[in-house]
């Protein structure tokens, strides 16, 4: 079997942003199960790693928590993302194009384009 | 932003103590129970989905720990936790850190105290706006800069060919009887150009500065007050402006008053801050004969120190073509730092005891460093436990740090307390001629070098033991049941390192003490040319217009000498103007046969028993009589080495020479009597003061006492009242000023060696003793260390003697190495004390040989007791303690 990826915590954390900007308020198992979804099981080697994420996100003021009532009504935490997390994630977004577009450009590359 | 945001709600976190605990708790727990839910939807048994649940979240302790990590500062929070441990660690072994706290402490406190007295008389920067654009005029030569004395013609023209300095003043010295009210004073006067307070960057406190049209011609009669005299005299009378006082009897206004805390003058006549200055116009006739104007300059902004430099050098040439025979041949024109003027006599002594004391600092540090290895060997089982729980090897070096560092902190603060009880003691110590004295204190600046020092020496120290860590040593000793395994080679090695270098520092300091007492004793035992006991000086000040003539002035000296002789236990008196001996006095050119010779001489001014007075031995011819009056003809006694340099293989006995503007027929030779003990004696002309010209007469007494001295049979100091009220009953208005035994006098003449040598020797005693305690305590440790060893040697038949020998010889070979360094480093270091020594060489083979002497004894008494507690080691038990 294929070993998960560890996600680096600054992926993790962009995807927890545009997690946020899509679904809104949302509690941690939310976010995490969402990841998951999206990138099909391979992501995350333990769920609980995302919870130091979201304090420190939350300490940068990315986003907001506050208690609220979940869907089967627990109290749960809910996370949303903040104006200076609007932001935030728009400029990572940018920077994360970029990189993936030189990347994309270096792989497609072949030997006789650069002789 | 982002960051500093982040950093702030950790730092608040961290403040208020602040734990998520909870809160993540709750949230983990939420997350595990919808979690399960999924699972159980997913059809799973309930056990099973709580499982996978708790799989798929991963450790909770890890993530606690990372959240907890994100939460707060967790750098502080171990830093913290390092310093209550170390805390903890001291408390718990109180011999020890009371003999580390106590040995850095003295180490410390010393090298703040004298850092202190360093930065206060050398660095601190004068307390006037841009203090580093005042320059003092100087003449450089290929033998070194000092400060160079011009007439008032000569300042007059540097001022104007010199564009560099914004403001050029002149100053000179000289004494008052300082008359405000009822109350006479003698006071030391200041008399300086119009531009003086400018250079200088001083506003007055009350009234105003000199105007340069009161420095022009003759000069006007007005004064400003110094803050003292304005206290003293007046009780700080805020309506003195305009009032007049007093100068040797003629009125003078007094325009201002200023600050407290202005720079004392260093002047090697009159010593001391200044209570009064006046226009140096009113004696610019007269200090212009005497070269005696100093030149003080601020350079203009916008230029540097090295251009101002270039224009005054430029100037030489010109300067050498409009005043001949002012400049030698060799010399130019220069500026120095006026700080550095201020303090260059004592510049080179103070940066040897600097250096002094931060050896002392060094050997404290390598005994404290030894006392750390010692403790780091008890403790190696503590460490390896730590280091197998999981503790990082970074996270131990930096405890072992964090216990060094804070005990050099706990010794910074105990320092600070001995500093300042030092530093008292210190000053009141030194001789009243150190410039700047006033301007010692704590400050920032030394707390802040305490602390860099206190940090410095606990790295220094805590890194010894926390390299052996490194070196991964301590991993080994987990696996080892006991600690009696002596302990290894290469700590062995350390600890010999370090009692070799403290038995270097130690002989050199000890070679520099030994020195400095030599020189001391050279110093005090050189024969000043005249018999100092039982004899007093009393300085007289005569002012008032009734001494208007050589001969009334003549007539007052006869007079006092004949009451103060008629006194009982009075053996002889006689008045010497101009200088007593072992003080500096007037210098003068002499002319024999229109030969001017160069360097000038001594002349005093003296009345027939003086000789006979101060038992000053008469050569050939015949001493002064009070027959050689003002209508007798001129004549003179030379001393030895004057009658050797101005008539060379003649008998000087009826020549003639001239000086003073007059011409002089020699009729005896005296014995030569020093102005400086440590230099050779200065050739000096002796006249009758009957026959001195007024005028200069009357110049000198504005810079130089004179003195009546007097022989007793007995005490000289008991009669000093009575000698005073017979000179006061004859003119009531006279001043009377220092009253000293020439004994005092020789003391006071020797009393900046003395202090150097005082503290050199403190110096290099506490080196000896802490180097003494180090061996001691390296030498006890490997005894104990090796008594199973030494159980065997016996065993095998080595006898009590042979292990107290092995011992000692260790301990000597410890030490030879050491002297060996030690005799290196001092004949290198040797010229660095030349200067400060006479009598003596500075690799004088003697003193080295009985410095390394005390030193290797200090070492074998040292290692005494060790090698008796291992001689008396009982072999059975040693073995049996296997």
């Amino acid at each position: 079997m294929k070993q998960k990826k560890d996600v680096q915590q600054g992926t993790l954390a962009l995807m927890v942003l545009k997690t946020l900007e899509v679904l809104g308020p949302l509690h941690g198992y939310g976010i995490a199960r969402r990841i998951e979804q999206i990138s099909g099981d391979l992501l995350f080697v333990n769920q609980g790693t995302l919870y130091p994420v979201l304090l420190r996100l939350e300490q940068e003021g990315a986003i907001a928590s506050e208690w609220g009532p979940s869907e089967n009504n627990r109290r749960a935490r809910f996370y949303r993302l903040t104006r200076a997390g609007h932001k935030l994630l728009e400029s990572e977004k940018r920077d994360w194009e970029q990189t993936a577009a030189i990347i994309a450009r270096f792989f497609e590359v072949k030997a006789e384009e650069l002789g | 932003m982002r960051v500093l945001r982040r950093l702030f709600s950790r730092l608040v976190n961290f403040m208020a103590n602040r734990r998520g605990d909870e809160r993540l708790h709750e949230e983990l727990e939420q997350h595990l129970a919808m979690q399960t839910e999924e699972n159980l939807r997913a059809g799973m048994a309930p056990a099973e989905a709580h499982r996978q649940a708790v799989l798929k979240f991963g450790g909770a302790e890890t993530i606690r720990e990372q959240f907890h990590a994100e939460e707060g500062l967790p750098l502080i929070e171990n830093l913290l936790q390092d310093v209550r441990y170390a805390l903890r660690q001291l408390r718990k072994s109180s011999g020890f850190t009371m003999t580390a706290l106590l040995t850095l402490a003295l180490g410390i406190g010393a090298n703040t105290a004298v850092f202190s007295i360093v930065y206060g008389v050398l660095f601190r920067p004068l307390p006037y706006p841009h203090p580093q654009q005042i320059v003092q005029l100087t003449e450089s030569s290929p033998r070194g800069a000092d400060e160079e004395d011009v007439t008032y013609q000569e300042l007059q023209f540097l001022k104007q060919r010199i564009s560099a300095f914004q403001f050029l003043a002149g100053y000179t010295v000289q004494g008052y009887n300082l008359g405000a009210g009822n109350k006479t004073e003698r006071v030391k006067g200041l008399p300086v150009s119009a531009d003086y307070f400018r250079v200088l960057g001083i506003k007055p406190l009350l009234g105003r500065d000199f105007l340069p049209e009161e420095d022009r011609g003759a000069g006007a009669r007005v004064a400003i007050l110094s803050y003292g005299t304005w206290k003293r005299q007046t009780g700080g009378d805020p309506e003195i402006i305009h009032r007049t006082i007093t100068l040797d009897g003629e009125p003078f206004s007094v325009i201002g008053v200023m600050p407290p805390g202005l720079e004392a003058t260093v002047d090697p006549i009159l010593p001391g801050a200044t209570d009064v200055w006046t226009p140096l116009a009113l004696v610019a006739r007269t200090a212009a004969q005497g070269e005696n104007v100093a030149v003080l300059g601020r350079i203009r902004a916008g230029i540097s120190f090295p251009q101002a430099r270039a224009q005054v050098n430029g100037a030489t040439t010109e300067f050498r073509e409009t005043f001949p025979n002012e400049l030698g041949p060799t010399t130019t024109l220069s500026i120095q730092s006026y700080r550095a003027m201020l303090s260059s006599d004592v510049r080179a002594i103070l940066l040897v005891l600097f250096g002094a004391v931060g050896f002392v600092l060094l050997i404290a540090c390598a005994n404290v460093a030894n006392l750390f290895l010692g403790r780091a060997a008890g403790r190696a089982r503590e460490f390896a436990v730590r280091a197998a729980l999981g503790a990082s090897h970074n996270r131990l070096v930096r405890q072992l740090l964090t216990e060094s560092i804070l005990l050099s902190a706990l010794a910074a603060l105990l320092a600070l307390l001995l500093a300042r009880m030092g530093m008292q003691s210190l000053v009141s110590l030194s001789p009243s001629d150190l410039p700047r004295a006033s301007e010692i204190h704590l400050d920032g600046w030394a707390l802040a070098f305490t602390l860099a020092l206190s940090v410095g020496t606990g790295i220094l120290f805590g890194l010894v033991p926390a390299f052996r860590i490194s070196s991964g040593e301590i991993y080994d000793k987990l696996g080892e049941v006991t600690a009696r395994v002596s302990s290894g080679r290469r700590q062995r090695r350390l600890r010999s390192a370090l009692v070799v270098s403290e038995v270097a520092l130690s002989l050199v300091l000890l070679t520099g003490a030994v020195l400095l007492i030599e020189t001391f004793w050279h110093v005090l035992s050189t024969d000043p040319g005249f018999n100092p006991s039982r004899v007093l000086s009393i300085e007289i000040y005569l002012s008032g217009s009734h001494y208007d003539s050589t001969s009334a002035v003549a007539r007052y000296y006869d007079q006092a000498v004949q009451q103060v002789e008629a006194l009982p236990g009075v053996q002889s008196a006689a008045v010497v103007a101009d200088g007593i001996p072992l003080q500096r006095g007037l210098n003068m050119g002499v002319v024999v046969h229109g030969k001017y010779d160069w360097p000038t001489f001594g002349l005093r001014s003296i009345q027939a028993d003086y000789f006979q007075t101060l038992r000053v031995p008469l050569v050939s011819g015949r001493a002064f009589t009070p027959a050689d009056n003002e209508q007798a003809p001129h004549v003179v006694v030379i001393s030895e080495s004057a009658a050797r340099m101005l008539f060379p293989g003649r008998n000087p006995q009826g020549e003639l020479l001239h000086t003073a503007g007059l011409d002089w027929q020699v009729v005896g030779v005296s014995g030569d009597v020093k102005s400086y003990l440590d230099r050779p004696a200065q050739p000096t002309i002796y006249v009758p003061l009957a026959q001195m010209p007024f005028p200069l007469m009357r110049m000198l007494a504005n810079w130089f006492a004179t003195d009546i001295v007097v022989r007793s049979s007995a005490d000289p100091l008991a009669l000093s009242h009575s000698i005073e009220q017979q000179l006061q009953a004859i003119d009531p208005s006279i001043g009377i000023g220092h009253i000293r035994s020439m004994e005092q006098v020789r003391s006071a003449a020797v009393a900046s060696r003395q202090f150097n040598m005082t503290l050199l020797s403190v110096f290099a005693g506490l080196a000896l003793l802490l180097a003494a305690i180090g061996i001691y305590g390296v030498i006890a440790y490997s005894v104990t260390q090796r008594t199973h060893e030494i159980g065997v040697r016996m065993a095998l038949g080595a006898r009590r003697e042979d292990v107290a020998g092995m011992v000692l010889k260790d301990v000597g070979v410890l030490v030879g190495i050491g002297l060996v360094a030690g005799i290196a480093a001092s004949l290198l270091g040797a010229k660095i004390l030349g200067s400060l020594l006479f009598g003596v060489k500075p690799r004088d083979p003697l003193t080295l040989a009985a410095a390394s002497g005390v030193l290797l004894l200090t070492g074998l008494f040292a290692a005494w007791w060790p090698a008796r507690r291992a001689a008396r080691i009982e072999p059975m038990e040693a073995l049996r303690n296997e």
